[in-house]
């Protein structure tokens, strides 16, 4: 059984459920590393529009137990927000939700694909209700010890267009078409 | 868990709670629903054995997991609240599935700015079950004078 048809059974959310969730198919379109085109800004094709369950989810999943992050009814009571608190690394599901499967931007659902570094600035709090858009350029590309790799700078903005986070990711990539190929293929 | 924690009160060398978290495919797993990061490098037993992307035939948790697992150790000694600017984070090894990794920081820098604005650098560190070191992150956390 495939890895995508195991896990089936956890997609919980409205916005997992309405995920495509096979990386291994569509990879043909995929932006691949010596293709890209750095320098250029894209508009992510989806907005998120935060719910409670999805901040839960997140939260639950990494095995948190503070109420304010779990628990609704108390962080009705006691959270600044009136509700469940964003995890700090939260952004991480509203990238993945706002590029989708296809278009600019897919390099990051690249089977094989390593995280080496990452960089993230925070001004803003993610509040339940509102709606974040993501913008990314690519700012880098480039080679060491014989790695490929990406540099993006995503940026995520809330209500009135107010930035709330920068993100500067990095992923090392198979470098060409072909090479995703051979991992797609294994 | 502190709620309270004000920058008078933090000194260079504090230590954070430490945890340890084991790594099973039901955690990787939950972590990838929860991320959206459906990357079979993570959730499809199968075909990582044949890819061996990391020259092992197992699954790997995700960066991004053990990076917020790393910020917990923040938001799990400081509060929910916390408010974390920025996190630089480097990854140095991977995590397969089947490890238990444990987590532990400490405050490394204090820069004193204006109330409200002045922050802690505190710097955590995730190892493996072999002791290794699989990743470090730098938190600057603001905090109330």
């Amino acid at each position: 059984m495939k890895g995508i048809e195991r896990i089936g059974y956890l997609f919980e959310t409205q916005k997992q459920l309405g995920f495509d969730r096979d990386f291994l198919s569509g990879w043909e379109l995929y932006d691949t590393w010596d293709e890209l085109e750095v320098g250029r800004t894209y508009n992510a094709p989806h907005d998120y529009v935060v719910k409670e369950e999805d901040l839960v989810y997140y939260n639950r999943a990494l095995g948190e137990t503070d109420p304010l992050l779990i628990d609704p009814e108390y962080a009705a009571q006691h959270s600044p927000t009136g509700y469940v608190m964003a995890h700090p690394c939260f952004l991480v599901s509203v990238v993945f939700h706002c590029l989708g499967p296809k278009g600019h931007g897919t390099w990051l659902r690249t089977p094989a694909a390593r995280n080496p570094f990452q960089d993230i600035e925070l001004y803003e709090p993610i509040f339940v209700g509102e709606r974040i858009t993501l913008t990314f350029t690519a700012v880098d590309r480039f080679i060491r010890r014989g790695k490929h790799y990406i540099t993006n700078l995503n940026e995520f903005r809330g209500s009135a267009d107010v930035l709330k986070a920068k993100w500067l990711a990095t992923l090392i990539l198979p470098p060409t078409r072909e090479e995703i190929r051979r991992f797609v293929t294994a | 868990m502190n709620h309270s924690v004000r920058f008078r009160d933090v000194t260079i060398g504090m230590e954070l709670d430490e945890f340890t978290q084991t790594i099973s495919q039901e955690y990787i797993d939950r972590y990838a629903v929860a991320s959206l990061d459906l990357n079979p490098i993570h959730i499809d037993p199968e075909w990582s054995s044949r890819a061996q992307t990391f020259g092992r035939p197992l699954t790997v948790l995700h960066g991004m997991a053990t990076m917020s697992l790393m910020a917990s150790v923040v938001t799990r000694t400081w509060g929910a609240t916390a408010q974390i600017a920025r996190m630089q984070s480097k990854f140095t090894k991977p995590v397969w599935v089947g490890q238990t990794l444990s987590f532990k920081g400490a405050v490394k820098e204090l820069h004193y700015l204006s109330p409200g604005r002045s922050f802690a650098v505190l710097n955590v560190r995730a190892t493996d079950s072999d002791g290794d070191m699989v990743g470090f992150c730098d938190f600057d956390v603001r905090l109330p004078g």
